[in-house]
């Protein structure tokens, strides 16, 4: 519950809305050059701690990243650094179809990319390239062992760059864009204990991948912004689509994920079928004996209990399902129902909304 | 006489235009960042802004769903055909539905210069729509709904006869919003702020602030209606004539076939949820075993005689 509350409380606070001259969007050429010469990047490699991402690089990528469901696609990020934070400004998509056997796709786009930055610079759009974005469909956002290669290359050659991973199934099922910022530790550097990263559900097929290289980068924190302009033309916006928000529903859209994800489950819990014997519970320890040391091999002990990960998972897919059906519902109250007449169906929002809560 | 004195934009009362125009939220916060970007850069209120749109078109219906920017050669009026073409072809790369349907630029309304920039463009494509932001510092803070639009005017050109002497001019032509999926989570998501997580309570707001907007403009419905009744509104009989179809399309849902396929979607949800509480009571029985597992055998160790016949059998004894 508090790792709820705090959550909430530091997402809460990631809206950095820019000061109403936008500061942001100026490109100083001067104050590029000296950060470009100076590098402190190379000296710390923890040095970038957050990643801003403009509204439009953001929804640009979303997009991209769903018109290429089932494939991967990639592009790349235009920007510059601000303190310890790498901002992007724009995005753009490569003709590039990534696949997890290419380690250098971005080769075969370099003409491409080449051009379009030479281009970009006619319409004063004077960012250089900071980092390169792909999409994972359907199994979240983290760096594969290819994306790790790849990025290593990356920041040896062309610092300061980053990886940023977009899930668009995930987004559309859980109603919120799910994106992921990343950078590699150098090679032979191993990095302080991190700090339990939060749980997320990794289909079996991928699992592997993940864990072999989850030591090998760390996640940056993201964060949207956007121009004044931007605020009002979104709020104008919502005046026109609240109709899609009614009208779509995200339980037909998403169909053939949430089968996926279904199916995933049922092995993981047959996985789990044969290893739940063998769980054992913490043994309670008083509270003198060094609780560092003992807390790590309980954590290690938990995460191998495979039926706990898999109630995570189940509660996961419930919850956004009921989501989605609470959106039908509510639709069937609005549209079906005849004044004076008793409602004929048995369905009610509050005993869905019920439901849902009970599993969260 | 002289074009420049004639308006170049005919008044909507002689004509409409037949274009059904969907104009995406990309393109509308794209045309924003380059303004915002140009405002900056050149640290002027009104830069010259101007860039290309991309979409579809099939017949009269027009999407517009993204853009790109465009550079003018040094005279300022002509534009750089390489820059555009390189950066066509470049879009065509990798969003190959997309094709080049017309252009934008900030200014208060259409004048000469922007016709000078039309024809252009008409030597690409027969029709390009012209898509025009209007500047203005403080956007109308009206608390009546309706008169909140989108600082945004499609304009589709068209030859006017005057005269005998032909000349392009525009018309006005009005656009919906349309969005795709993932493109409205990502604006809803920005617009919130990028905060809350698949909470029940962020998602139960959007849809309570959806369902509110729905109530606003059914209530401005209701009232035009009591306001015919009571003589003091101009009837106009095709609102009616669409209220009452709207009316008549209620309840939309009693088909047999619609109602099984609600039901049994309906079923699958609670099924699922149904089997995740069961997992989570599994998991929760498992570790209770696990401990009372744990706890038995630290009384073995202090009282073998007695554990050793109550170990085994008190977990078979469990209920």
């Amino acid at each position: 519950m508090a790792s709820t509350a705090f959550k909430t409380f530091s997402l809460a606070n990631n809206v950095v809305e820019v000061s109403p001259q936008d500061d942001i969007y100026k490109f100083d050429v001067d104050a590029d050059k000296r950060i470009n010469r100076e590098q402190p990047w190379t000296k710390d490699p923890h040095y970038f701690k957050t990643c801003k991402i403009s509204a439009t690089a953001l929804i640009k990528m979303v997009i991209h990243a769903r018109s290429g469901v089932p494939y991967e696609i990639m592009g790349l990020m235009q920007g510059k650094v601000m303190g310890t934070s790498l901002v992007i400004i724009d995005s753009f998509a490569l003709p590039v179809q990534g696949t997890e056997t290419r380690v250098n796709a971005a080769n075969e786009a370099y003409e491409y990319m080449v051009q379009y930055i030479e281009g970009s610079k006619l319409v004063n759009r004077l960012e250089n390239a900071v980092g390169w974005y792909h999409s994972h469909p359907g199994y979240g956002c983290w760096l594969s062992g290819i994306d790790v290669t790849t990025q290593f290359t990356n920041q040896k050659f062309q610092d300061p760059f980053v990886a940023v991973v977009i899930d668009p199934n995930r987004t559309i099922s859980a109603g919120k864009v799910d994106i992921g910022a990343f950078r590699t530790y150098p090679e032979n550097y191993t990095p302080p204990d991190a700090a339990a990263s939060e749980y997320q559900s990794i289909p079996l097929s991928k699992i592997e991948d993940f864990g072999v290289h989850a030591n090998q980068y760390y996640p940056l924190e993201v964060q949207i912004f956007k121009s004044s302009l931007d605020n009002e033309l979104l709020g104008l916006l919502w005046n026109k689509y609240w109709i899609n928000t009614l009208s779509q529903s995200a339980l037909i859209s998403n169909r053939a994920y949430a089968v996926s994800q279904l199916n995933d489950l049922q092995q993981k819990l047959a996985k789990a079928q044969s290893s739940v014997s063998s769980t054992r519970a913490p043994i309670p320890l008083p509270k003198d004996d060094i609780k560092s040391k003992m807390l790590k091999e309980e954590k290690k002990k938990e995460e191998a209990n495979q039926l706990a990960k898999s109630v995570k998972d189940g509660a996961k897919i419930a919850t956004e399902a009921q989501h989605g059906l609470i959106a039908q519902v509510l639709k069937d109250i609005l549209f079906s129902s005849r004044p004076g007449a008793p409602t004929s169906s048995s369905v009610s929002v509050e005993e869905v909304v019920d439901t849902a809560m009970s599993i969260g | 006489m002289d074009t420049d004195e004639l308006p170049v934009v005919l008044p909507s009362t002689t004509t409409t235009s037949g274009l059904t125009i969907a104009l995406h939220p990309l393109p509308i916060l794209n045309i924003s960042e380059h303004f915002t970007r140009l405002k900056l850069q050149k640290r002027q209120s009104l830069p010259f802004v101007l860039g290309a749109l991309l979409g579809t078109q099939t017949g009269r219906e027009v999407e517009i769903v993204n853009t790109f920017e465009l550079a003018v050669q040094d005279d300022q009026v002509t534009v750089d055909q390489e820059f555009f073409d390189a950066r066509r072809d470049q879009y065509k790369q990798v969003f190959p539905s997309l094709e080049f349907i017309g252009w934008y630029t900030v200014a208060a309304y259409p004048t000469a210069k922007h016709i000078a920039f039309h024809e252009q463009f008409a030597t690409l494509i027969p029709t390009p729509l012209l898509l025009l932001l209007k500047p203005s510092s403080s956007f109308a803070a009206s608390a009546d709904l309706v008169v909140q639009t989108l600082p945004f005017k499609a304009y589709e050109p068209t030859i006017e006869i005057r005269d005998r002497k032909a000349r392009s001019v525009f018309i006005e032509a009005g656009y919906t919003v349309e969005t795709g999926e993932a493109e409205r989570i990502a604006v809803d998501w920005t617009a919130r702020g990028g905060s809350g997580g698949t909470s029940l309570e962020s998602h139960l707001s959007s849809q309570r602030a959806a369902v509110k907007m729905l109530h606003d403009r059914i209530l401005l419905l209701v009232k035009y209606v009591t306001e015919i009744l009571a003589g003091e509104a101009k009837k106009d009989h095709a609102t009616l004539r669409s209220l009452s179809a709207l009316i008549a399309s209620l309840p939309a849902s009693e088909h047999k076939g619609f109602r099984e396929e609600f039901e049994k979607e309906y079923e699958d949800v609670q099924l699922t949820a149904f089997l995740s509480s069961l997992t989570k009571s599994t998991n929760i029985l498992n570790d209770l075993v696990d401990k009372h597992i744990v706890f038995t055998a630290q009384r073995e160790e202090r009282g073998p005689g007695a554990g050793r016949r109550r170990g085994p059998r008190g977990m078979m004894d469990f209920h």
